[in-house]
């Protein structure tokens, strides 16, 4: 069920374009950049904007005010490369926060020192017969995923890697509602699918 | 919106040499394949901008500069990964260190610790210059300190003489006696040189001298005692900085200095700063003397008639820049090394200023000695661009243990595993002080999507070699599980 502001948000944007279509690079704007004048389309029941397509990736997003979805789409990719490329990107998200002593002097690595209940929960899920692989995380107010305490937390993330092999088709998905608000990753779950139609 | 992108893709080919033609080197080159000796001189953590060759003020490297001074300099080289490991097999075996699995350089943390020493990765299976050379009828010997670019690593292969030197870990007082200084381990490449003489030879040599605690002889340690009058505090310092969760990525907003974060005072921490350059500075003075009796001995010894000789660094050092102390991070202190070569049949020198991999060493090496290793990978020869022509490869890539990055020409974007992503203009703004990614969002992007695409290329070749090797890696179904 879309909510009205969902609407509202998507009609001013559209309006929006009038003033910052010919605004330079990065002028600030209420839309999400590159937004405002690019096509866009329906996924899961949401209106996704593209805001991005080059060498056959496309980044697209979604933003009301429950919900802000993020979706990459990489097309052209074997069975076996997308196996090696979401281990290797799954690995590296996870590795943040596992605290694991480089056993190298001078070493640089980063981890997020999250108490139980904070850190990420991976899980795995089938989506028209392809495995999703995710992590259910909590996001600081910068859609920044993982935070040290539940006051810095604004907004659960879901955080999703599908491999649609019917379409060789990647998707990275982020879906963040806020803090505040009802627990919505588990309906955005339900509601994923191999999608039919992309831009 | 195409042809937005299509504006911002010339936008970026302008902004990058691998799309215009390269700059006319300042000489002449015709090189042909001739089954030449190799000396190669892997100075880990000597920053590009220390070498006068490359800076043009010869101050802490004379001997260097002297010696490549009718040599190739190539200016802007990258090394392929801020981590030693890392980047000594990527260049070793002339592939991207992005072709590591992750899983791997997560549970090894790049490092064979965790991993028995049971060959399932492929990067132990492709062949390294050693290899090839040694297939081709060379004597091959090495010296080699630091534990994580030899046996451990496999990276002794294809060697028929390894000589494995110990160094120090963790905090020592440099002045201590019975640490292995550097002028001892150029006596022993002078030894092993010794014994390659006569035949076709191969050797290699890779020093850990520049990496902290950095050594000095006690006679030049004390030409400067303030130097080492603080050693309780830098290494309390350095110890906190390098092993107390730093923070690999500086957050876009603005916020205190790491050693404010870790709650040093700002003199202090200034102090320290100040302090580990001099020092490291110092003993790259130091280790250029000790190059220099080496250099004498292959000038004196007629070697270098016939003999290439080639200087780089494994990776560069922080020396808290980017509020990195050491190594193991994507910005250029650690990844902008130097790569020189001298050519006996080159009579005038190179110059050269188009952004180049280290990956593409071990197949330019294979080019001006005339072999052929037992395995063909793709890689882009540095020939061309020393001629004057354009280099093939499009982008130069980079990971390290959480972060990724990719160049195109002048423009660096840095992705780290959790959305942390920074992009930086090399040249206005080569000490990478100011992130653009929020004003050239669009350029920010196509970068990415191309870093995602050879990603993917990677993932493709790891797959096609594998096969081509017959090699499982072995990893149970749920290995890349959390």
């Amino acid at each position: 069920m879309r909510s009205w502001s969902d609407f509202v948000a998507a009609f001013a944007c559209r309006a929006a374009l009038v003033v910052v279509v010919l605004a330079p690079i990065g002028t600030a704007s209420a839309c999400p950049p590159g937004a405002a004048s690019n096509p866009s389309t329906t996924i899961w029941g949401y209106e996704f904007v593209e805001l991005f397509a080059h060498q056959g990736i496309s980044s697209l997003t979604h933003r009301d005010d429950m919900e802000r979805i993020d979706l990459t789409v990489i097309r052209d990719v074997a069975p076996e490369v997308a196996s090696a490329f979401i281990d290797d990107e799954i690995s590296l998200f996870d590795s943040l926060f596992t605290l694991k002593r480089t056993g190298y002097p001078g070493q640089i690595t980063r981890y997020i020192e999250c108490p139980p209940e904070l850190r990420p929960q991976y899980g795995e899920g089938l989506v028209d017969g392809n495995t999703i692989r995710y992590f259910r995380a909590f996001a600081n107010a910068n859609f920044v995923a993982g935070v040290p305490t539940l006051d810095l937390a604004a907004y659960r993330l879901l955080k999703g890697y599908l491999f649609c092999r019917e379409l060789g088709v990647v998707l990275e998905i982020e879906h963040f509602s806020p803090m505040e608000g009802d627990d919505l990753g588990a309906a955005f779950l339900d509601r994923l699918a191999c999608p039919t139609a992309l831009p | 919106m195409k042809a937005r992108i299509a504006a911002l893709s010339l936008y970026l080919c302008l902004g990058g040499a691998a799309c215009s033609r390269a700059p006319h080197p300042s000489g002449a080159l015709r090189l042909e394949p001739h089954p030449l000796d190799l000396i190669v001189l892997n100075v880990e953590l000597l920053r590009a901008d220390h070498v006068g060759l490359i800076t043009g003020r010869s101050d802490f490297t004379p001997n260097i500069d002297r010696f490549f001074t009718d040599g190739i300099v190539f200016t802007d080289a990258s090394a392929p990964a801020g981590a030693t490991y890392l980047s000594a097999t990527a260049i070793a075996t002339g592939t991207e260190a992005m072709l590591n699995d992750h899983r791997l350089t997560r549970l090894g943390v790049a490092i064979n610790e965790a991993i028995e020493r049971d060959g399932k990765r492929l990067v132990d299976h492709l062949p390294t210059i050693a290899e090839t050379l040694r297939d081709s009828g060379y004597r091959t010997a090495a010296l080699n300190e630091w534990r994580h670019t030899g046996t451990e690593v496999f990276l002794d292969r294809g060697f028929d003489e390894f000589v494995q030197v110990s160094s120090p870990e963790g905090h020592v007082d440099p002045r201590s006696e019975g640490v292995t200084l550097f002028s001892e381990q150029v006596n022993q490449l002078l030894s092993l040189l010794d014994r390659c003489r006569g035949q076709r030879f191969y050797l290699y040599f890779h020093p850990n001298s520049l990496h902290y605690p950095f050594r000095l002889p006690i006679e030049r340690a004390r030409r400067d005692p303030e130097l080492y009058s603080d050693l309780e505090t830098l290494a309390d310092v350095h110890v906190r900085f390098v092993s107390v969760h730093p923070a690999l990525m500086r957050q876009r907003a603005s916020r205190p200095s790491r050693g404010a974060a870790l709650g040093f005072a700002e003199d202090r921490e200034q102090r320290v700063r100040s302090l580990t350059r001099r020092m490291y500075v110092e003993q790259i003075r130091y280790m250029d003397d000790e190059l220099g009796r080496f250099f004498a001995a292959l000038e004196s010894g007629g070697l270098l008639e016939r003999t290439i000789v080639v200087l780089y660094a494994n990776h560069g050092i922080g020396l808290f820049d980017n509020d990195v102390m050491i190594m193991g991070a994507p910005y250029q202190s650690c990844v902008h090394v130097p790569l020189l070569i001298r050519h006996p049949h080159l009579r005038s020198p190179v110059r050269i200023e188009t952004p180049v991999s280290l990956v593409d060493l071990a197949t330019t090496l294979y080019e001006l000695l005339g072999v052929v290793p037992r395995l063909s990978i793709p890689a882009h020869s540095l020939i061309p661009p020393m001629q004057g022509l354009p280099y093939g490869r499009q982008v130069i890539l980079g990971r390290d243990i959480q972060t990724e990055f990719i160049r195109r020409g002048h423009w660096k974007l840095i992705v780290a595993a959790a959305d942390s992503r920074e992009l930086y203009d090399l040249s206005r703004d080569a000490g990478e002080t100011n992130d653009l990614f929020d004003p050239e969002l669009e350029i920010a992007r196509i970068l990415e999507a191309d870093l995602r695409r050879e990603k993917l290329e990677q993932h493709r070749l790891r797959a096609e070699l594998s096969q081509r090797l017959g090699i499982d890696e072995g990893w149970p179904a749920d290995a890349a599980a959390p």
